[in-house]
């Protein structure tokens, strides 16, 4: 690829030393001092009737300014973002015990709290269907009116039962995943303001602010221009904060009162309230010949949705699709269910159940490439999508196909590992030793569902550029991905163009900050506004400087002739040249990827285009304790392009970190697991040695070929280090996370108790 | 929270102890007290600080013992040399304590008094003889270690009483080790603790071995038959296993049957096994 000026290198991101410096840039420190404080109350039961709400008890306290419920809302009491189901204040019944039933607006967070406590809910409890074999009972309560089953996708192609037949090798294995809590660093935090249009404002952390401002709308009745989202610098996301969850809170006591209002989470409020990763019991069964090719797979995903929607439709669609993993399989059937139960609703989380499929079908090939006698790495690359394969949706693949070349980039860091690392004896001799692999591959924005995005550029009459994005940057980055796009095009440095980015008065809708798609889809509009205004910028300079476009160059804020650099207009003079013959000195750019719905049997073009990515754990067990420390993980990750290779190395870093918690210790237990004292993340002491290795196959459809990172950076770490524990032990863990009482069951299973060879 | 708590910083022992009523409660750290005071959980109306009392501090060598001041920090046990040297398996103990924002302001004191069955000082405490001087309306007095705890998270200490400081009995023993299996390296409870302390005679026999499990039972305690088993022997991968046995039965003798034993009577087998591995090979 043909080096370029600003993409590729190393960059800052504009806004971090207002972050560094502790500025107060979070919604919870910007908020006024004047602001009420708002508090919910919440069910704290799992399912039931509510018969009837008394406040007037709560509503004598000093100090409460209003008490809200269901029949203070003028609207649609109906939020989520792909099927509405989720009321801000219940209406009638709750379904889960974060559901908040009335809203306490006062002086203090002291006062909000004993107003909360003194409202009295006289309930009439129905079944609490926890489980998903609850809630599918053919007798169970109806948690919708519609049933429990909210979506089930199903893909089939091909003749799963005569490949099975044929099939050298069959595998069949049930598959656990836990719940999880996204932990990211900033509870969520949200204040309302009326600003001087009028608007219900509201600053907020949110992946997705034009979102937020439609259901807000709905909810209060108000047309859209009447609600303004300003998303605050936000301490992330991961997907939980593609929900609405203090937004709607906020909107109603805000609506009423014409006074500022803040609602800030505790840690304890936040793991109760908002979405978690989904659950799922996955049971799969694939089919393979004597040399180890795919032939077949079986499927069946069921994952436990909570009490709402959510994401829940796109988190089964997209295991379902991602089930083969990065393998051409030509016979597939399965299908995932989202099913209702009465947990505080499971909704999107870095990867949309692709890391869950991941560590089903990685283990699948792990399993057939020992039953065959073929190495791991071998049997991937055998199986491995090539140009031309086609995917178990139809849809044939010839571009930016990565995953033979992350493959080769691990292969030899793995032949090193085994022939080297697996033969020196730990330095604690209890331990035993394990390398593993793990691979995947991900469609980059919403699966098979329209995907926009929109962006412009306004070019000042004193040369100056401003940049306006939609696009909420949480933190990944996406701010400092358009101004090196945009600084590309434009010939100057990323640093002169000012990005206006995620407020709802200002900017058009950019799409959700998830599917890591911003930089493929947003970073697409960008590029394609600031195209037309560099195009522009030329068109003018042809005719001042009476030189042809060829010959010109944008360099440094100016437009000059290749040849003769004395021939130079500045964006300055462009610009009030442009003016003078009328033009609007603003500039479009839209983009939504080439995809297609998939039909009854899944069928379709799911994704634009798909990241690729292979990761080697080096694990240590203890065979007596249980204990297992990641020691080194070898990430390769195809990006198609790397516009910033640190922030890449920085998400790659980041996601292992999330992997390694999902594969050995992270469990959200509901209704025992209430903050951080009892969530365990890994610490910094915990990580692993990373080694982040950037691939680039372009993609012809991206951003000077860029695709994502943002999901593909968990999803292959913890299959590859439950391979590797399988490799240390002997004996492998078919349920997340391996934490120590799976590991010591795993271990005294392949006998090691009674065995003294470990320490020969 | 509650909304009107007094508070008092005395700088003499004897000054803390007039200030300790019935509804009084003591803040070294604060790492466990704030917890409390944020969840609800300490009703009284008056915290006495002691983080001003000179005499709680002091971390000296006295004839043949280590005197560590009930208000030590976890951070200076883990870095001071004196500790390191004399007291080895304290300093791992205060190695593992934790995380270092955390060690920087618990203190040895209030991990005693506040007597979690996890508390990681509890093992080397008693593993070294730990005797507590303990003042009170009535004076002084020495109890040891082992006699401060009552139950899980339930202190032997009575209202008005302090602790002083510890005086603890440095061993040369060959192997003087601490070791803790949490969920993760750092900022992590302990599962199951254990201290070890075991010497070899000149016919290469285990001349004496002490034995003390944390954070499996209600209070920290010796393993006395475990101990007992392993005097005498010769070291060997059988006699650790049956050593190792003893113990898990010894534990449960306590505990009865719960479910965290699925786990943990094979990790302790498993972690004494471990430890006891240098009197065979130096790794």
């Amino acid at each position: 690829m043909e080096p370029l000026k600003y993409i590729g290198h190393d960059h800052v991101h504009p806004r971090v030393w207002e972050k560094a410096k502790g500025e107060p840039v979070f919604a919870a420190d910007m908020a006024p001092d004047n602001c009420l404080v708002l508090k919910a109350l919440r069910a704290g039961r799992h399912h039931a009737e509510i018969v009837s709400i008394d406040v007037s008890e709560a509503e004598k306290i000093e100090g409460v300014a209003g008490i809200f419920t269901s029949a203070d809302i003028p609207g649609r009491n109906l939020m989520g973002i792909i099927n509405k189901d989720h009321p801000v204040l219940a209406v009638g019944k709750i379904r889960s015990a974060a559901d908040a039933v009335a809203l306490v607006a006062a002086e203090t967070e002291e006062i909000a709290q004993k107003a909360v406590d003194a409202i009295k809910i006289e309930w009439n409890d129905l079944p609490a269907l926890m489980t998903i074999e609850e809630a599918l009972a053919p007798d169970a309560a109806k948690i919708h009116e519609k049933g429990n089953v909210l979506f089930n996708r199903v893909i089939r192609r091909g003749d799963v039962d005569a490949a099975f037949a044929n099939a050298a090798h069959v595998v069949e294995k049930e598959y656990d995943t836990p719940c999880i809590e996204h932990c990211y660093m900033e509870p969520d935090a949200g204040y309302g303001f009326i600003d001087d249009d009028g608007a219900l404002a509201i600053v907020v952390c949110t992946q997705n602010p034009h979102y937020d401002r439609g259901d807000v709308a709905a909810l209060m009745d108000l047309p859209e221009e009447k609600v303004r989202i300003i998303q605050a610098v936000t301490g992330g996301g991961f997907g939980s904060k593609l929900d609405i969850s203090v937004q709607g809170l906020i909107a109603v006591a805000l609506y009423h009162l014409k006074r500022p209002v803040a609602y800030r989470y505790t840690r304890e409020e936040a793991f109760l309230a908002t979405g978690k990763r989904h659950p799922i019991k996955i049971i799969m069964k694939t089919g393979v010949d004597k040399d180890g090719k795919l032939l077949a797979m079986h499927a069946r995903f069921l994952a436990n949705g909570g009490a709402y929607g959510s994401y829940g439709i796109a988190v089964v669609t997209r295991a379902a699709v991602h089930a083969t993993g990065p393998y051409e399989i030509p016979n597939v059937d399965i299908e995932a269910l989202e099913i209702y139960t009465n947990h505080t609703f499971r909704g999107a989380m870095r990867g949309f159940g692709t890391p869950q499929a991941a560590f089903a079908s990685e283990c699948q090939l792990d399993l057939h490439a020992e039953a065959l006698g073929i190495d791991p790495m071998e049997i991937r690359l055998r199986n491995a999508l090539k140009p031309g394969a086609v995917i178990c949706t139809g849809q044939r693949l010839d571009e930016s196909l990565g995953i033979i070349p992350c493959l080769e980039e691990v292969k030899p860091h793995y032949e090193k590992a085994l022939a080297e690392w697996l033969k020196e004896p730990p330095a604690i001799p209890t331990r035993r030793r394990g390398v593993g692999l793990g691979a995947m591959w991900y469609g980059i924005g919403n699966t098979a569902a329209q995907n926009p995005s929109t962006a412009q550029i306004e070019l000042g009459l004193d040369g100056s550029l401003t940049l306006f994005t939609g696009c909420a940057d949480i933190g990944q980055g996406s701010t400092l991905i358009f101004g090196q796009l945009a600084a590309e095009v434009l010939g100057l440095e990323p640093g002169r163009i000012k990005i206006v980015s995620a407020d709802t008065k200002y900017t058009t809708n950019a799409g959700a900050t998830s599917a890591s798609r911003q930089t493929y889809i947003s970073g697409n509009a960008v590029v394609r506004a600031v195209s037309e205004l560099a195009d522009m910028l030329l068109t003018r300079a042809v005719d001042r400087l009476k030189v042809a476009k060829e010959d010109l160059e944008l360099i440094d804020g100016t437009v000059r002739s290749k040849k003769d650099h004395s021939k130079c207009l500045t964006f300055e003079q462009l610009a009030k040249n442009l003016h003078h013959i009328g033009l609007p000195l603003k500039w479009q750019g839209y983009f939504d990827p080439d995809s297609t719905p998939l039909d009854e049997n899944g069928q379709g073009r799911p994704y634009g285009a798909y990241a690729y990515a292979c990761q080697m754990a080096q694990v240590e067990v203890d065979v007596l304790t249980g204990e297992v420390e990641v020691i080194r993980v070898v990430a390769a990750h195809d990006v198609g392009r790397a516009i910033s290779p640190i922030n890449l190395v920085g998400q790659i870093c980041g996601g292992v970190a999330m992997g390694v918690g999902y594969a050995i210790v992270e469990e959200f237990d509901p209704g025992k697991t209430e903050s951080l004292k009892d969530y365990h993340l890994v610490t910094a002491t915990d990580m692993p040695e990373v080694l982040p290795i950037i691939v680039e196959c372009p993609e012809p459809s991206g951003p000077f070929g860029a695709k994502g990172i943002g999901e593909p950076a968990l999803v292959p770490t913890a299959p590859a280090v439950i391979n590797a524990i399988y490799m240390a032990l002997g004996a492998r863990i078919y349920s997340l996370p391996a934490n120590l009482e799976r590991v010591m069951e795993a271990s005294r299973e392949a006998g090691w108790f009674e065995r003294d060879d470990w320490f020969e | 929270m509650r909304e009107h708590i007094e508070y008092f910083r005395p700088t003499t022992v004897d000054e803390a102890v007039a200030a300790l009523t019935d509804e009084a409660g003591i803040i070294a750290g604060g790492t466990d007290m704030m917890i409390d005071l944020r969840s609800g959980s300490f009703k009284g109306s008056r915290l006495v600080d002691v983080t001003g009392i000179e005499e709680l501090r002091v971390l000296k060598e006295e004839g043949d013992t280590v005197i560590v001041g009930a208000g030590v920090k976890i951070e200076e046990l883990r870095s001071n040399e004196l500790v390191r040297t004399k007291l080895p398996a304290l300093a791992q103990a205060a190695n593992k304590f934790a995380g270092l924002q955390v060690r920087n302001q618990a203190t040895i004191g209030g991990n005693v008094g506040h007597a979690a069955p996890c508390g990681d000082t509890h093992p080397p405490l008693i593993l070294y003889d730990g005797v507590a001087e303990v003042a009170g309306p009535g004076g002084r007095e020495m109890r040891p270690v082992a006699e401060l705890f009552s139950g899980p998270n339930r202190s032997a200490l009575k209202a008005g009483e302090l602790l002083v400081r510890f005086i603890l009995k440095p061993d040369t023993a060959a192997l003087v080790d601490f070791q803790k299996i949490g969920r993760r390296k750092d900022l992590a409870i302990s599962r199951v603790s254990l201290a070890v302390l075991a010497d070899k005679n000149d016919k290469g026999l285990i001349s004496r071995a002490k034995v003390v499990l944390g954070a499996c039972m209600p209070t920290t305690r010796r393993m006395p038959r475990t101990e007992e088993f392993l005097n005498g022997q010769a070291p060997s991968l059988a006699v650790f296993r049956e050593a190792a046995g003893l113990m898990a039965a010894e534990m449960i003798e306590v505990t009865g049957r719960r479910p965290s034993l699925a786990y943990k009577e094979p990790a302790i087998q498993g972690l004494l096994m471990r430890m006891l591995l240098p009197l065979i090979r130096r790794f």
